[in-house]
């Protein structure tokens, strides 16, 4: 049942369906005597018709060379080259950008490490000469000094020597003495 | 079937390329020949866009129907070339080479060979009258054999959108049939 014949027949969606063969029999039945009593709708029917026949039947586009296959498959061909070697030509500078930048981090860092183990070096020999002057300076100065030193150190031996020590030295001086004045009386 | 040699394309296996290209070529000529509507023209659309299609199947979904996927390519190259034209280039018609071309065809019937070339004037005359989206919705659907579903898929429009467009599209054909008096009552 149709809700409302009229508005309904007037409806895009109703063209569609009838276009498209989708109407049902009652349906059909229906838009055909609508077409018999209505004249803008006839006339618009049939030339929509007519597109759909000329549509349907019309002849096909000529065909395409025969040389059209290969002449693509080369341009393709001749693309998917060019494309490698940009990706080729793209992927290296990438990678000399990379290395470009990574050598020059590592060398910046080599030149300090170099930088720092020569200063280490340096300070180094500079600290040898500091001691070895320090040395040369001390045995100088030990030199000026050497009889006091060695005159404290035996005054310094006899003050510390035992006293049965001292007695037993003075009692053979002492006799030395005496054999001398008997030998020579 | 299908599926492994586009999947050897996609790899750039040339003898795959050289069946894919085979495969498709004379519809995406099809279309950009109703699209355009000059041999030529029509021609260097289909190669362009067979290649555009080589260079970028790593973006095609293996899931999804792959000549909806090429057709729209094709319909985007020829949106493309139909835009960037000077705006007084007419489109009714076929060029004077789509004529020769026409005529030079394999009919030996030379009222029939004239018979169909102003068939294939006046479709392309009414093609061009509507907008580039609708002539290749016209294109697909006519003569193709795409259905709404794949329609959809090609263009990026819903199926009421594509039946809609459609018969919208074939109003304006109905139309001008009427205006220019070719319509027969």
């Amino acid at each position: 049942m149709l809700r409302d014949p009229i508005s309904d027949m007037h409806s895009e969606a109703w063209w569609m369906r009838a276009l498209d063969g989708e109407l049902t029999c009652a349906e059909e039945r229906a838009w055909q005597a609508h077409l018999a009593q209505c004249p803008s709708c006839r006339q618009e029917w049939t030339a929509l018709t007519q597109v759909e026949t000329l549509l349907r039947t019309a002849t096909p586009p000529p065909l395409l060379p025969d040389d059209f296959t290969a002449r693509t498959v080369t341009v393709i061909a001749q693309k998917q080259k060019l494309r490698a070697m940009l990706r080729f030509i793209v992927g290296f500078v990438l990678f000399a950008l990379v290395a470009w930048v990574g050598l020059g981090y590592c060398s910046a860092t080599l030149h300090e490490l170099v930088q720092t183990v020569g200063a280490v070096i340096a300070s180094r020999q500079i600290l040898f000469a500091a001691l070895m002057r320090t040395l040369v300076g001390l045995a100088l100065t030990v030199k000026t000094f050497l009889p006091l030193i060695a005159g404290i150190a035996v005054a310094l031996f006899l003050f510390l020597m035992p006293n049965s020590v001292l007695a037993t030295v003075a009692m053979v001086r002492l006799s030395q003495k005496r054999q001398a004045r008997s030998t020579a009386a | 079937m299908e599926e492994e040699w586009l999947l050897l394309a996609q790899r750039g296996e040339e003898e795959a390329v050289n069946r894919l290209v085979a495969t498709y070529q004379q519809s995406v000529f099809n279309l950009c020949y109703r699209m355009l509507g000059e041999y030529t023209e029509a021609e260097d659309a289909a190669q362009e866009a067979l290649i555009k299609a080589v260079m970028h199947l790593h973006t095609y979904d293996p899931e999804r129907p792959f000549k909806p996927w090429l057709l729209r390519i094709a319909s985007n190259e020829c949106i493309d070339r139909i835009r960037r034209r000077k705006p007084t280039v007419s489109l009714d018609g076929m060029g004077d080479d789509g004529a020769w071309e026409w005529q030079a065809g394999h009919s030996p019937n030379p009222e029939t060979e004239m018979l169909q070339h102003e068939r294939q004037a006046q479709i392309q005359e009414l093609l061009g009258s509507l907008p580039p989206l609708d002539r290749s919705i016209i294109a697909m659907f006519y003569w193709e054999g795409l259905s709404y579903t794949e329609i959809g898929e090609a263009t990026g429009l819903s199926v009421p959108a594509i039946k809609s467009r459609l018969f919208r599209a074939r109003r304006v054909m109905a139309q001008l049939l009427v205006e220019e008096g070719v319509y027969v009552a």
